[in-house]
């Protein structure tokens, strides 16, 4: 690389580095309810951030399209990796009805949490992960419909009908957990 | 699929029971339009099945909020993290090879 293009490169990458620091948080918070394993949301978002690097055309400015992009992106990799884990935890099942001997699949630690927050948590894991990553965006994220349906390619109107069924799903499921716990 | 909005207001007067429920969540999250808020509002004054789930809807994302309040994991990457993301991107220092 001769020096014009290293400058250029150093350029390019401070504005990287400002884009990382701006936008990890939100990542990290997004990764981690989708997955909910600390580490894992970690390898999640830093592939998330190389794939910015390598594909992202345009300056590295904060915009809500790259918000978008970056949310995005970061969802199609949390679900291969839970995807991937599914199909291990298949096998280790698989195996483990062999011997057997049924083992918790570990969710990684600090998820101690209250039995009514714990019971929401619950049933948001029944829905379909469609359904989980819009409740998330909406409910955790407070994005708008019209920027949930940016990140997930759907139409304002889908996201409100799938969010308003999965948000009724979650109510019976709760009320339901309330009534087994009061009889 | 729920009948579109502009459908539902264009004649006016009203909502039913069942057009409000499927408005309920907009409502609930400020998506819905000024000419539906004031539907859905003179409807549950009127109609306890709907303040009913309405209820629920307000449980559900207060327990929602609740638990992630409570299981906050980290909110920066790891340093090591950092330092992968450089290395990919063609900064930062490169694995070394040992030589035999």
């Amino acid at each position: 690389m001769d020096s014009q293009g290293k400058a250029v490169f150093d350029e390019r990458l401070a504005a990287f580095e400002k884009i990382v620091s701006e936008y990890e948080a939100p990542l990290l918070r997004y990764a981690t309810r989708i997955i909910r394993q600390y580490d894992t949301a970690q390898v999640v978002v830093q592939d998330t951030f190389i794939r910015l690097f390598k594909a992202w055309k345009d300056e590295f400015v904060p915009s809500p399209q790259l918000s978008s992009w970056l949310y995005c992106v970061a969802h199609n990799c949390a679900v291969d990796l839970l995807r991937r884990e599914a199909r291990r935890h298949q096998t280790h099942l698989r195996h483990a009805e062999e011997q057997d001997d049924m083992v918790e699949p570990d969710r990684g630690a600090g998820f101690e949490i209250s039995e009514e927050a714990a019971e929401a948590a619950e049933a948001l894991t029944t829905l379909s992960l469609r359904e989980q990553q819009l409740v998330i965006l909406k409910v955790y994220e407070n994005k708008t419909y019209a920027e949930i349906a940016q990140i997930t390619g759907l139409t304002s109107g889908n996201v409100g009908y799938i969010l308003h069924h999965a948000m009724k799903k979650l109510a019976v499921a709760m009320s339901q957990n309330k009534g087994r716990a009061t009889s | 699929m729920r009948t579109p909005f502009r459908i539902m207001t264009r004649f006016g007067g009203k909502w039913a029971c069942r057009d409000v429920d499927e408005r309920l969540f907009d409502f609930l999250a400020g998506e819905l339009p000024a000419a539906g808020i004031s539907r859905v509002r003179a409807h549950l004054r009127t109609c306890r099945t709907c303040r009913k789930t309405l209820a629920g809807m307000r449980a559900v994302v207060r327990a929602l909020r609740k638990a992630d309040a409570e299981s906050r994991g980290p909110e920066t990457l790891s340093a090591t993290g950092r330092q992968q993301i450089l290395a990919a991107v063609g900064r930062g220092p490169k694995r070394k090879v040992r030589c035999p």
